[in-house]
C-alpha cells in the first residue's frame, strides 16, 4: 500500500506536469479495490448488530386550502363548504406492539365566531403505501387549540410520497348553530394554522 | 492500518449518532388555512301573489278590509360594526286609497342571526321617498320557503276623507313595492 | 433515549402564505319587487233606517243589496234616512230610483216623498237630490250623479226622506195592511255601467 501511495504521488506530479491522467485513475481504482478487500476481511467473523431505531416523519403535500363561506340565495344561511386537497404523509417505525396517532390542533389564529371548522381523515391511500396505516377517527373533529385524534392505531408504515399519497384530509367549514349564533358572523378574511402531529408511540 | 480502523470506527459511531438524532418520537407538520367570509346582501320576495280587495257589504259604510301578507327573504353577512336597513318605495296605489305595512321580523324557526327591528303602520305612498321597514340588520338569514322571511302585512283602506270621491272601481290594478336592503349610513 | 417524548425534534414547517386575500366578490342582490294586486269592486249598496224613538210601524225587505223596500204608513213622516255606499268605475255615476212596489192608493190619494240633501256625514261624491216627487209604480230618479262615496250608517246620515200624503183620510191603512195591500216603496240603487 505504501508503494501504491508513492506511485500515486509520483504520478500526481506527472499529472500536474500535464502528463496522461489515465494511469492516475487506474491507480485510484486499485487503491479502492484494496480497501474493499481489506474491509471484507475485517467484517468476516465479527458479530454484526443490526439496529432499527424507531422514528417517524410527517409531511403534507402543501396543498393550499382556502375556504369561503357564502350563499347566493336570499334567505338562505351561508352553506357549509369543504376542501379535501390536503394529504398528510408519514413514515413510521415503532417497537412491536406499540402505536402512534395523528392529531391536529389550531396553533395560530382562531375559527371565526359563529362558525365551526371540522376535520376528518380518510384512510391512507393504497397506491404507494405499506404497513399498518391505522384507522381514521370516523367522526369529524371540531378543530380547537387542543390536539384531537384524526388517525389512530398507526404502527410501522409508510404512506408514499406522491402529491396525492397519504391520508386525505377534509376540512368542512360552516355556520355553527346558526339559529342562535349566526349574528356573530362577520365578513372578513381569516388565516389560521393547523398543526398535524404524529405522536410518540405509546410504548414509550 | 490501525489509523484506518480508527477512522472506520469513528465513521460508524458518527453514523449511529446520526440515526439517533434522526429518530423521532413525535413530529408535526403545520398547515395554513385561509378562510374568507365575503359580505353578503341578498333580498328576495316569495312568489306568492298578494291580492287585496277593498269593499263593504253595508250600505253607508266606507270600503275597507284590504289586508294581505308578503314575505321578504334576506341573507346578510356584515363586517364588524355594520348594520343594514330595508327600505320600500311603491307605485300603483289607486287614487283615494291608502296602503300601510307592518313589518315583523321572522319568527317561524327557520331564521337565525341578527334580524333587526321591524316597524308598524308605515304608509306607502306613490312617488314618496323610501320609507324604512327594518333597521339594524346584522348577519342573518330568514329561510327560503314561501312563508319564510320578514312578514309584511299590508293594510289597504280608503284614504283621506276628502279623497274618497276619487276612488274608482278596478278589477285588478297592480301596485309594485320595491324593497331595498342597504348598509345603514 | 429521550425523556420528553413529546418534544418536537424536527419540525417541518410549512406555512403557506397567500399573497392575496381570497375574498370573492361580495354577493349583492339588494332589491326585490313585491307585486300587489289591488281590487276595488264596484258597489251600490243601499239601506234605510228609521228613527226608532217614534212609534212607527215599518218593515222592509231586501230584494238585493242594491234594493230595499219600505212599508209606508201615514205616520211614517220624516223619520227615514237613506244610507248608501257607492264605488263607481272611472267616469261613471250611479243613481237611485223609487217606486211603489206593493199596494195601491185610492184615486184621490197621492203619496209624495221629499228627498233631502245629503247631510254631509261620510265622504266622497254623494248624489244630488231631485227634491220632491209623487210616487208611482214606475221608478223615478230621486238621487242622481252618485260617485264613489259613503253616507255613513244610521239616522241623521245620508238623505232624509219625508213622506207627504195628500188626502190621507181616504186611505184606510189598517184595512189595507190586514189584506196585505200596504203601500210599499222600493228604492233601487242602479249603476250606469
Amino acid at each position: 500500500m505504501l508503494l501504491q501511495l508513492l506511485i500515486l504521488l509520483h504520478l500526481l506530479n506527472n499529472f500536474i506536469m500535464k502528463k496522461s491522467g489515465l494511469i492516475f485513475i487506474m491507480l485510484v481504482g486499485s487503491l479502492l479495490l484494496t480497501t474493499n478487500a481489506w474491509t471484507q476481511d475485517w467484517t468476516a467473523g465479527d458479530n454484526v448488530t443490526l439496529t432499527v431505531q424507531d422514528f417517524c416523519l410527517i409531511e403534507t403535500n402543501y396543498a393550499p386550502v382556502a375556504l369561503t363561506l357564502i350563499t347566493s340565495t336570499a334567505g338562505a344561511a351561508a352553506a357549509s363548504t369543504s376542501n379535501s386537497d390536503l394529504f398528510v404523509k408519514i413514515s413510521s417505525i415503532v417497537p412491536g406492539g406499540t402505536n402512534r396517532e395523528i392529531t391536529a390542533r389550531i396553533s395560530s389564529g382562531s375559527v371565526p365566531t359563529g362558525t365551526a371548522l371540522t376535520l376528518v381523515s380518510a384512510p391512507c391511500t393504497t397506491t404507494n403505501s405499506g404497513g399498518i396505516l391505522g384507522t381514521p377517527v370516523a367522526t369529524p373533529i371540531t378543530l380547537s387549540a387542543i390536539d384531537q385524534d384524526l388517525v389512530i392505531g398507526i404502527a410501522t408504515c409508510y404512506t408514499g410520497t406522491g402529491y396525492n399519497d397519504g391520508y386525505q384530509m377534509t376540512y368542512t367549514w360552516g355556520p355553527d348553530s346558526p339559529s342562535t349564533n349566526y349574528g356573530l358572523i362577520e365578513s372578513n378574511t381569516y388565516n389560521i394554522i393547523v398543526v398535524f402531529t404524529i405522536t410518540a408511540h405509546d410504548g414509550n | 492500518m490501525k489509523n484506518l480502523i480508527l477512522i472506520i470506527g469513528m465513521v460508524g459511531a458518527f453514523s449511529m449518532l446520526t440515526i439517533n438524532v434522526c429518530a423521532q418520537d413525535s413530529e408535526t407538520s403545520n398547515h395554513s388555512l385561509d378562510m374568507g367570509i365575503p359580505e353578503v346582501c341578498l333580498l328576495d320576495t316569495d312568489a306568492g301573489s298578494i291580492s287585496l280587495e277593498l269593499t263593504t257589504t253595508e250600505a253607508g259604510a266606507q270600503i275597507s278590509g284590504g289586508t294581505g301578507t308578503g314575505y321578504a327573504q334576506v341573507s346578510s353577512i356584515v363586517s364588524a360594526a355594520e348594520t343594514r336597513t330595508i327600505e320600500a318605495t311603491i307605485t300603483g296605489v289607486p287614487a283615494g286609497t291608502s296602503l300601510e305595512v307592518d313589518t315583523a321580523i321572522p319568527s317561524n324557526g327557520n331564521q337565525g342571526g341578527i334580524l333587526g327591528s321591524g316597524t308598524s303602520s308605515v304608509a306607502l305612498v306613490n312617488g314618496a321617498g323610501a320609507v324604512t321597514l327594518v333597521t339594524t340588520i346584522g348577519s342573518c338569514f330568514t329561510g327560503t320557503s314561501a312563508t319564510d322571511g320578514y312578514v309584511l302585512s299590508y293594510t289597504w283602506d280608503a284614504g283621506a276623507v276628502g279623497d274618497y270621491g276619487s276612488i274608482v272601481a278596478t278589477t285588478g290594478s297592480t301596485a309594485t313595492v320595491v324593497l331595498t336592503i342597504t348598509n345603514t349610513p | 433515549m429521550f425523556v420528553y417524548k413529546k418534544i418536537v425534534l424536527l419540525i417541518s414547517l410549512v406555512v403557506l402564505f397567500f399573497s392575496f386575500l381570497t375574498i370573492v366578490p361580495a354577493q349583492n342582490n339588494n332589491t326585490a319587487e313585491m307585486s300587489i294586486t289591488l281590487k276595488i269592486p264596484a258597489i251600490a249598496l243601499i239601506d234605510f233606517v228609521v228613527d226608532g224613538s217614534q212609534m212607527i210601524t215599518y218593515s222592509y225587505s231586501y230584494s238585493g243589496p242594491n234594493q230595499v223596500e219600505q212599508i209606508i204608513i201615514p205616520t211614517t213622516g220624516d223619520k227615514t234616512w237613506l244610507n248608501y255606499s257607492s264605488i263607481v268605475k272611472s267616469g261613471l255615476t250611479n243613481y237611485i230610483t223609487a217606486h211603489i212596489s206593493s199596494g195601491s192608493l185610492p184615486a184621490d190619494v197621492s203619496l209624495n216623498v221629499l228627498i233631502g240633501a245629503d247631510v254631509g256625514v261620510g265622504a266622497g261624491l254623494k248624489g244630488t237630490s231631485i227634491g220632491q216627487i209623487t210616487l208611482s209604480t214606475f221608478p223615478q230618479n230621486i238621487i242622481t250623479n252618485i260617485g264613489s262615496c259613503h253616507t255613513g250608517r244610521g239616522i241623521n246620515k245620508g238623505h232624509q226622506l219625508t213622506y207627504i200624503w195628500e188626502n190621507p183620510d181616504s186611505y184606510n191603512y189598517s184595512l189595507n195592511y190586514e189584506e196585505g195591500n200596504a203601500i210599499a216603496v222600493t228604492y233601487t240603487f242602479t249603476s250606469t255601467e
